[in-house]
């Protein structure tokens, strides 16, 4: 606008001057041709005066039309740059209006002040930032802002910065008027004409949620570093160890220093949980990890027994693995005292029930043994003897169930004979099979002797297969088949007798279940616990085998179970 | 057979006396000569002085277990061969005897006494005798 002025300036100074020269030029020229013409043309001095004044007034109206145009491309001029200034006056109340609306309804509150710190202006949000109004805000210097005296302290303001062209940034208290205490955050700056803007932001709810972060991050970090489990925090994109707890420093013998930037599977007590960074990377995918017993090799080379869960979690759009490690050296200690205590417990109460029951079966044996008894009596005796025997299957099958779902059943194998154990097994029958007539086959490939198992635990199960065998096989059975099969992966045990279990008894039994007995069973054999396939099951399981029949009238019946064949 | 059976001395060691006594007198009845101990101090010595047929031996006995006299003999020229059943009422023995197979090696048969009747004793040891 001020270019489009001052251009108009010249062209009129530059129109003015040609006006003028133009029309001295051509009134020295009408007087010349007036004075001069009769004589210049040679014609007679009245028709000269004529010529001339005629060609004066020509000229002279020639002078006057071209003043005229100068003019009045003057005058245009002149309106048009009046136009363009009324247009750039009315565009400047305009961005006046524009920005005062801006200022009122802008989010941020605003403070405008005169060079020497006097409000001049507050818009509308900083007055309910304030809690004021505007009227008592304007005219005042901008300390007198009711700032609290600890944030004025602790945060001064800064006209020195001001003036060097700096903006300030600053968080202060507010006290307002109601009693409200609000925090902000100001931005100011020192304007080209010397005058102050500052912009405030309230941040109570930002500044509260940051003192409660800050004060759950300090409890964090006091539970962090408190911790009794060690704990690791990693980089789950790399494996960098992010932060260590003083515990975890205590457990390894590593400083903070030594494992923060570490990576986990480099560090040596890891390797063994985590080898190499395909082992981490199988970390960082399943999310979450728990190993329960591990050993550890601490730096002075001592080996604990730890417990191992890991976590992946986001912090920050960043995914972070927290690794929580728990020396459970001396719980595992602890457990294997109690289990040796049980176990003796076990042993010692086995031991206890059985010698009276043992006592009771020998001294009847004895009494049996004399033969000085009368029918009658005998029948009697034949009572007491039953009820001891069943009380001691009771009080057998009863200490195997207990071992069994203590869940420490132990499996020791070692390198056995089978044909040894199984010449073992079918003396301690002898008596039973003699009484039930029953013949015996035993298929065992030849050359085939050692098999890795537990032998307490097979003879167990066998035993169990072979007294339901002999004693719930049909009546007019006499084969009973024990073989043994050598396949790739395991040995096949099966035990046969003509007899067959109907439909709704196999029902019953399928399962292996404790304290189930197939239909009739008791009338066979009235001292019967039902536990015996349940320990068959639990034995060979814990072997790492299986245990199952097949039943048929047209095939009779066979129990199956399996010898894996596991590695030395 | 009668006349072989006297022959073969068998020692009980046994601290239950309704045990020892029962099990003695069957052995008796059966023939063979019999001596007793109710404890496994006294039941090592009487083995290595009497150096018996046969050893039946109980393992939890309140003074002297048969796990100790079993070391013991072991530690015996003649009582590292000797002939020993164990007759326990203990279900799982390898917690007590270690790495002594059962009624595989090293030890003649272990037998859990609820299990067995005096007549499988007797033929257990009738056995035994006839493989000697």
């Amino acid at each position: 606008m001020i270019k489009i002025e001052t251009k108009s300036k010249i062209q009129y100074l530059f129109y003015n001057k040609v006006a003028l020269r133009i029309t001295l030029i051509y009134m020295a020229l009408s007087v010349i041709w007036i004075l001069f013409s009769d004589k210049l043309l040679l014609t007679d001095p009245q028709t000269a005066i004529y010529i001339s004044t005629i060609k004066g007034w020509v000229y002279t109206l020639i002078v006057g039309i071209f003043f005229y145009i100068t003019i009045t491309r003057e005058l245009n001029k002149r309106m048009q740059v009046e136009i363009e200034r009324k247009k750039v006056e009315d565009f400047l109340v305009a961005s006046e209006n524009k920005y005062k609306v801006l200022v009122d309804l802008a989010v941020d509150g605003i403070i405008l002040g005169s060079h020497d710190g006097i409000i001049t202006e507050v818009n509308k949000q900083m007055c309910d930032i304030l809690g004021m109004n505007k009227e008592d805000l304007i005219g005042k210097h901008i300390k007198f802002l009711p700032f609290t005296k600890e944030s004025l302290a602790a945060n001064p303001l800064r006209f020195d910065l001001l003036q060097k062209g700096e903006i300030v940034k600053s968080e202060r208290t507010i006290l307002r008027p109601d009693g409200k205490e609000v925090y902000i955050e100001m931005r100011s700056k020192m304007m080209p004409d010397g005058t102050y803007q500052s912009i405030c932001q309230d941040i109570t709810e930002r500044k509260i949620i940051q003192d409660n972060l800050k004060i759950a991050e300090q409890k964090f970090r006091r539970l962090f570093e408190a911790a009794k489990d060690s704990i690791l925090i990693l980089d789950a994109n790399t494996g960098q160890i992010i932060d260590s707890n003083p515990f975890i420093q205590d457990l390894l013998g590593y400083s903070a220093k030594e494992l923060i930037g570490s990576k986990i599977y480099e560090i040596s007590p890891f390797k063994d949980i985590i080898e190499n960074k395909e082992k981490f990377l199988e970390l960082q995918d399943k999310g979450y990890v728990y190993y329960d017993n591990l050993p550890l090799k601490t730096k002075s080379g001592i080996v604990k027994q730890i417990e191992f869960v890991s976590n992946v979690y986001l912090v920050a759009d960043k995914k972070v693995i927290q690794c929580n490690i728990r020396d459970i050296t001396e719980r595992i200690k602890k457990e294997k005292e109690l289990e040796v205590a049980k176990s003796d417990f076990l042993s010692m109460t086995s031991h206890q029930l059985r010698t009276p029951l043992s006592a009771t079966k020998w001294v009847l044996e004895a009494i049996a043994y004399d033969k000085n008894l009368t029918p009658k009596q005998q029948e009697r005796f034949g009572y007491l003897v039953d009820s001891n025997e069943r009380l001691i299957n009771l009080v057998n099958d009863l200490l195997d169930v207990t071992r069994i779902e203590s869940g420490k059943l132990q499996v020791n194998k070692k390198i056995i004979d089978i044909n040894k154990l199984i010449n073992n097994l079918f003396s301690s029958f002898e008596f039973l099979i003699s009484k039930g007539n029953k013949n015996i086959i035993i298929k065992i490939p030849d050359g085939l002797k050692d098999i890795y198992c537990d032998p307490v635990l097979i003879y167990e199960a066998l035993k169990n297969l072979l007294n339901n065998a002999i004693i719930y096989g049909a009546t007019d059975s006499k084969d009973i088949i024990l073989s043994v099969i050598e396949r790739d992966e395991d040995y096949l045990i099966s035990i046969h007798n003509d007899g067959y279990i109907n439909s709704d008894a196999i029902l019953k039994i399928k399962d292996f279940q404790k304290f189930t007995r197939g239909i009739g069973a008791s009338e066979i054999q009235p001292a019967g616990s039902g536990l015996g396939l349940y320990i068959t099951k639990k034995v060979i399981e814990a072997s790492g085998g299986n245990v199952w029949f097949e039943s048929s009238a047209e095939h009779g019946t066979t129990f199956y179970l399996t010898i894996i064949k596991s590695k030395l | 057979m009668d006349k072989l059976n006297k022959k073969i001395l068998i020692l009980v060691i046994e601290d239950e006396e309704i045990l020892l006594n029962t099990l003695s007198e069957r052995l008796l009845n059966e023939g063979f000569e019999v001596l007793k101990a109710v404890d496994g101090f006294d039941g090592v010595q009487l083995a290595l002085k009497v150096h018996p047929d046969i050893i039946l031996l109980d393992l939890i006995m309140s003074k002297g277990d048969g796990l100790s006299m079993l070391k013991k003999l072991h530690e015996d020229a003649w009582g590292v061969n000797a002939k020993v059943i164990i007759l326990s009422n203990l279900s799982d023995p390898r917690k007590i005897i270690g790495d002594i197979d059962i009624g595989l090696d090293g030890i003649s048969k272990y037998m859990v006494k609820t299990d067995w009747t005096l007549e499988d004793i007797v033929m257990e040891i009738k056995n035994i005798i006839n493989n000697k």
